[in-house]
C-alpha cells in the first residue's frame, strides 16, 4: 500500500445537483444495485430531470449498461421495442421515457378534474398490453431493471389503468424539487397577478379555513341568480385556492368551467396552463398558453409559464427566449430573473446566470432562494469567495437553511478553509441534512486538518448512507493508514467497486 | 456475508413478481385467518367428486395470492389423476382493449391442442379444414390444405394480438363458426378422455388464469362493461366445454350489479379473502376502532420469518428490523394483502442503508403506499369509503366496484361462534390516515 496521497478533488465533483433530492436518489441507486435482475421502477419527474437522472446514474454505475428507450410519439406496445434493445445492447438498466405521449389522446376532452379525467370507455393500448404482458416481460427480460420516467399524471394513469403491471413495481420515486419550485412559482404568480390580492392572504389560511373558504365559494357559485361574470371570477378563485392546496387536477376542473364561461378572456387560459404545468402535462400547457398569447400577448405570465414548460421538456434555448420575453414585459420582477438564472445554469452558462441573479438580488434583496441560487452559480464558476458571501446572505436572512450551510462549506472546502468547512457541515447536519455527500466531504475536510479519528467516523457514516461512493472507501483507508491502523485500512477496499485493489 | 450482501439478499427475498411454486418452503397456510377458505378443498374437491364437468369461477384481489393458490391446486389435481392445462392469459391471447369471448375460445383451443397434442387428424383440425376456404386469410403465409398443422392454429391466435384490422378480420371469420368450433373442441376433449387409462367422466382440467386482468371498459351508451359481455352474455358457451374449467373473474364484477347474474349462471363464485389482520368491530364502528387480530399478524410475521430464513436460517427478525412493534404495525398496514406486504418490506429494505432496517424506513414505506392509495381515490369516493369503514359491509352497487378493483375496499372472512362463515369488508388500513378520508368520516351523518 502506498503512502497516503492527496486526491484530486475537482470542483466539478462537488455536490451540486439541486434538482435531485439526495435521499431519494440514494434509495433508487440502492434498489437498482440490490435487485437481482428484473424489476419495475417508477420515477415521477419531468423530462429535464429525467435527463439529469439518467446522466447521473450512468456516471455513478459505470459497470452497469444503461439503455434509454425514448418514445417520441404514441406507441401501441413496448414489447418489440424492448426486445430490439435487449438483443442489441444487453442492458442492465432500461430507462423508458415518453410513455405519457401514448396516454394523451385518452384523456377526456376538456381535461376534467380528479377522478374522471381518463375515459372509462377505453384504455390506452400500451397500458392494456403492459397489464396483460407483465409475466412475459419478467420472463423475457430477466436481467433488465425497467425504470419508467413519467410525469405526475401518467403515473396516476398507470395506477388506474394498468394496475396489475403497476402492482409489480419494486418502488416509486419522485424527484419533485422542481415541482416544489413550480408550486412556489405559481403562488408567486398568483400573488403578482392583478385582482388576486385575496389569494396572498389565502396562502396564510390553515387547512380548515381554506376548506371553509372553498365551501363558501362553492355556495356562491351554486346560487341560481349568480351572474355569469361573477361566476367566472368565483371559479377562478376556487381553482386558485385548490392550486395553493396542491390539488391541481381539481383546480383544472374549476378552470375548465371558467374557460367555458369566458373563452375570450386571457386569464382562465393562463390559470389552467399553470395547473397543467404543475401536473407535468407540458404539451397541453403549451397549447393553452398559445391560446392565451393569441388573445393578449402582453401578459408576462404567459411567457414565464411557457419558459418553464419548455425547460421541463428540454427545449432549453426556447425556454431562454421565452423568459427573456417575459422579462421584457415585466423588467422589475425578480423571480423572472431567478428563473432565467436557472435556465442559464441548465445550459451551462454559469457566468451569465450570475449576472441575471445579480439583477434579481438587486430587485428583491431579501429572498433567500435567489441568494442561494446565486451562490450555486458562483460555485460552478469556481468563484468561491463570492459564493461564500452569497451563502452568507442566505444564512443572514434564513439561518435555518441547511442547503446553504452545506454549499457554503463546500465552497470553503475548495478554498482550503477546512476548519470553516467542517463548522459549516456540522451546522447543516444540526439542521437535519444528513446525506452521503455531506458526510463524505466532512470526512475529507477532517482528514485535511489531520483529525483522522473524526474523519474515519464521518466517512463511516458516508459509507453507511451511500455505500456505492467509492472515494469514501479510499479516503477512509487513507485516514486509517495515517492512524497506523493498517489492518483496518484494507477492509472495504474493493468493496462495492471491484476495481479498487491497491 | 457482509451487511450489504445480506441486505441485497433480503431485498430479493421480497419479490412481488413471483407467485410461490407449489412446494415452496416459504408458503404459509392462511386457511385459519382467511375464514377457513381453502382453495384446494373448495375448488379441488368439487372437481374430484363431480361426475360431470364443472365450471368454477374464482376471484380475489390482485396480489392476494390467487396464482399461488392456483399453482398449488395443480399438483393436488394431478395427484388425483387429472391432466391439468394451466393457462395464464397474456396479451398474446387477448386484446386488452377489446377482449371478446371468441378470443378466449380460440386461446383455450390453442392451449388444449398444444397440451393434449393429438394427431394432426383430430376434430379441431378437421373443423379447420372444412372451413379452410373461408378461413385461410387468417394466416399471412400461404398454407396448403394438406399442410394444416396445429401450428397454424397458433398462428391464427397470434394474429389476434396484431393490428386491430386483422383482429377484426379474424373475429368476423370465426364468429359465425364458434358453435361448431366448440363442438369440435368438445369432440377432441372426449377423444382425449377416452384414450386416458381408467377414464371416468372427464380427466382434464383447464385453468384459465389472469382473465381478471382485463381492465374494465364501460360502454357509455348501455352502461355495460366488457366483463358483462364476456362472462354473462357468453356464460352458456363458457360452461359448455366437456372438461372441468376454472376461470378467474374480476372481483369488481362479483360485487357489481352483475354479481347476482353471475351466481345465477355459474353458482357461487369463490373469492379468496384477505388475511384478517384487524378485529371486526361489533355494531357501528367508532373511528379508530379495529384492534389488531393477533393470529393474522402472527401469520404475516411467519411469512417474513420464512423468507428471511431462506436467506439465513440463523437470523431472527429482531436482527433484521430495528423495531418489532413497527414491523407489526407494517403487517397491519398491509391490510392482510400479501403483495402489499411484500411491497412494504421491499420498500423498507430499499430505504435502509444498513442493517437492521431502521424504524423510519418502515414508516416511510407505509407512507409511500398511503400516497399511492391517496392518488387512486376520486373525489366522490371518500364518502363511500367512510360508509364502508363504519358499517363494514358493502352495498351491491357499482359505486363500490372501482374501489374493490383498486383494492381500496378489502374482503375478509371469519368464523363466528356457531362455525358460520361471516364475510365482511373494510377499507384498506393505510387510507384511514388520509386527511380527506378523516374529513369524510367526520362529516358522516
Amino acid at each position: 500500500m502506498n503512502a497516503p496521497q492527496a486526491i484530486d478533488l475537482e470542483p466539478a465533483a462537488l455536490p451540486f445537483d439541486p434538482l435531485l433530492e439526495e435521499s431519494e436518489y440514494a434509495a433508487l441507486i440502492r434498489a437498482l444495485d440490490r435487485i437481482d435482475g428484473f424489476g419495475i421502477f417508477f420515477v415521477e419527474c419531468s423530462p429535464i430531470q429525467a435527463e439529469r437522472l439518467i446522466e447521473r446514474i450512468r456516471d455513478d454505475q459505470p459497470r452497469k449498461i444503461a439503455a434509454h428507450l425514448l418514445l417520441p410519439g404514441p406507441v401501441d406496445g413496448l414489447f418489440d421495442r424492448v426486445t430490439a434493445i435487449a438483443v442489441s445492447e444487453h442492458p442492465d438498466i432500461l430507462f423508458v421515457e415518453g410513455l405519457e405521449r401514448s396516454l394523451v389522446e385518452y384523456i377526456k376532452p376538456g381535461f376534467g378534474g380528479r377522478g374522471d379525467y381518463y375515459k372509462e370507455d377505453s384504455v390506452p393500448r400500451v397500458l392494456g398490453h403492459l397489464n396483460l404482458q407483465r409475466e412475459r416481460f419478467r420472463d423475457c427480460f430477466a436481467g433488465i431493471r425497467f425504470v419508467f420516467l413519467v410525469p405526475k399524471f401518467a403515473l396516476r394513469y398507470f395506477m388506474l389503468r394498468a394496475p396489475d403491471f403497476f402492482d409489480w413495481r419494486s418502488g416509486t420515486f419522485a424527484f419533485s424539487t422542481e415541482t416544489e419550485a413550480l408550486r412556489e412559482g405559481s403562488q408567486h404568480l398568483l400573488a403578482q397577478y392583478r385582482g388576486m390580492d385575496d389569494l396572498v392572504e389565502s396562502g396564510r389560511l390553515d387547512a380548515v379555513q381554506r376548506n371553509e373558504k372553498l365551501l363558501q365559494i362553492q355556495a356562491l357559485i351554486d346560487e341560481p341568480q349568480q351572474s355569469a361574470v361573477y361566476k367566472r371570477k368565483l371559479f377562478g378563485r376556487h381553482g386558485n385556492l385548490l392550486m395553493i392546496l396542491g390539488q391541481f387536477e381539481e383546480a383544472i376542473a374549476s378552470f375548465n368551467r371558467m374557460c367555458v364561461l369566458d373563452s375570450d378572456h386571457v386569464v382562465p387560459w393562463i390559470f389552467r396552463a399553470c395547473a397543467l404545468l404543475n401536473l407535468g402535462r407540458y404539451e397541453e400547457t403549451l397549447i393553452d398558453l398559445d391560446r392565451a398569447a393569441a388573445l393578449d400577448p402582453k401578459q408576462f405570465p404567459i411567457w414565464w409559464l411557457r419558459s418553464l414548460a419548455l425547460l421541463a421538456t428540454k427545449r432549453k434555448e426556447d425556454a431562454l427566449e421565452s423568459i427573456d420575453k417575459a422579462i421584457g414585459l415585466a423588467p422589475s420582477i425578480a423571480i423572472l430573473r431567478f428563473y432565467r438564472g436557472e435556465i442559464l445554469m441548465t445550459l451551462g452558462h454559469y457566468d451569465r446566470a450570475v449576472t441575471s441573479l445579480n439583477k434579481a438580488t438587486k430587485l428583491e434583496p431579501t429572498r433567500p432562494e435567489i441568494w442561494g441560487m446565486r451562490g450555486d452559480a458562483l460555485l460552478l464558476c469556481r468563484r468561491y469567495e463570492q459564493a461564500v458571501r452569497s451563502y452568507d446572505k442566505v444564512i443572514e436572512i434564513a439561518p435555518a437553511t441547511p442547503q446553504a450551510w452545506f454549499h457554503r462549506a463546500g465552497a470553503c472546502f475548495n478554498l482550503d478553509r477546512f476548519v470553516e468547512a467542517v463548522t459549516g457541515f456540522d451546522e447543516a447536519l444540526r439542521l437535519g441534512l444528513s446525506i452521503g455527500e455531506l458526510w463524505f466531504y466532512r470526512g475529507v475536510a477532517l482528514s485535511r486538518i489531520e483529525l483522522f479519528e473524526d474523519a474515519v467516523a464521518s466517512l463511516d457514516k458516508a459509507i453507511q448512507v451511500e455505500p456505492s461512493r467509492i472515494e469514501a472507501w479510499r479516503e477512509r483507508s487513507e485516514a486509517l493508514l495515517a492512524l497506523g491502523r493498517y489492518d483496518e485500512a484494507s477492509v472495504g477496499l474493493g468493496h462495492g467497486s471491484g476495481h479498487l485493489t491497491s | 456475508m457482509t451487511n450489504a450482501e445480506l441486505l441485497k439478499r433480503f431485498y430479493n427475498a421480497f419479490d412481488p413478481t413471483r407467485p410461490l411454486a407449489a412446494d415452496d418452503e416459504a408458503y404459509v397456510d392462511y386457511q385459519d385467518v382467511r375464514g377457513d377458505r381453502n382453495i384446494l378443498l373448495e375448488v379441488g374437491q368439487g372437481i374430484i367428486l363431480s361426475d360431470s364437468p364443472t365450471c368454477s369461477l374464482y376471484a380475489g384481489h390482485r396480489g392476494a395470492g390467487k396464482s399461488t393458490e392456483l399453482l398449488r391446486l395443480i399438483p393436488h389435481l394431478e395427484d388425483n389423476g387429472f391432466q391439468v392445462v394451466y393457462f395464464p392469459a397474456d396479451a398474446e391471447d387477448i386484446d386488452p382493449e377489446d377482449a371478446r369471448y371468441t378470443d378466449i375460445l380460440l386461446a383455450c383451443t390453442s392451449r388444449l391442442l398444444q397440451e393434449l397434442s393429438p394427431d394432426d387428424d383430430n376434430p379441431v383440425m378437421r373443423w379447420l379444414k372444412d372451413r379452410w376456404q373461408s378461413l385461410k386469410g387468417l394466416t399471412t403465409s400461404e398454407v396448403a390444405l394438406d399442410d394444416l398443422t396445429i401450428e397454424v392454429f397458433s398462428t391464427i391466435t397470434a394474429n389476434l394480438r396484431a393490428v386491430p384490422s386483422i383482429r377484426h378480420q379474424v373475429r368476423k371469420l370465426v364468429d359465425p363458426h364458434t358453435v361448431t368450433l366448440l363442438q369440435a373442441l368438445n369432440e377432441l376433449i372426449d377423444e382425449a378422455n377416452a384414450t386416458q387409462a381408467g377414464a371416468s367422466q372427464s380427466d382434464i382440467v383447464l385453468i384459465a388464469d389472469n382473465l381478471d386482468r382485463i381492465v374494465p371498459i364501460t360502454d357509455t351508451d348501455s352502461g355495460r362493461t366488457n366483463h358483462d359481455e364476456i362472462f354473462l352474455d357468453r356464460s352458456e358457451q363458457l360452461k359448455a366445454l366437456h372438461c372441468h374449467v376454472v376461470y378467474t373473474v374480476p372481483i369488481s364484477m362479483v360485487y357489481s350489479s352483475s354479481g347476482t347474474h353471475l351466481v345465477d349462471s355459474y353458482g357461487p363464485v369463490r373469492v379468496l379473502p384477505m388475511v384478517t389482520v384487524r378485529k371486526r368491530a361489533q355494531g357501528k364502528r367508532v373511528p379508530g376502532e379495529g384492534r389488531p387480530h393477533e393470529p393474522g399478524i402472527a401469520g404475516l410475521r411467519e411469512l417474513i420469518q420464512r423468507r428471511i430464513g431462506k436467506v439465513r436460517p440463523d437470523i431472527g427478525l429482531d436482527q433484521v428490523f430495528e423495531d418489532l412493534d413497527t414491523l407489526d404495525h407494517l403487517c397491519l398496514m398491509s391490510g392482510g394483502h400479501l403483495r402489499n406486504l411484500i411491497l412494504l418490506l421491499r420498500t423498507s429494505v430499499e430505504r435502509a442503508p444498513h442493517l437492521p432496517v431502521p424504524r423510519l424506513a418502515m414508516l416511510r414505506a407505509i407512507s409511500e403506499l398511503r400516497e399511492t392509495y391517496n392518488r387512486t381515490i376520486a373525489d366522490d369516493e371518500w364518502v363511500k369509503l367512510a360508509e364502508v369503514y363504519s358499517r363494514q359491509t358493502i352495498t351491491n352497487t357499482d359505486g363500490c366496484r372501482k374501489l374493490l378493483f383498486n383494492r381500496c375496499i378489502l374482503e375478509y372472512r371469519e368464523m363466528d361462534d356457531q362455525q358460520n362463515v361471516v364475510t365482511w369488508y373494510d377499507i384498506h388500513p393505510v387510507i384511514e390516515d388520509i386527511p380527506q378520508f378523516r374529513r369524510a368520516l367526520e362529516e358522516m351523518p
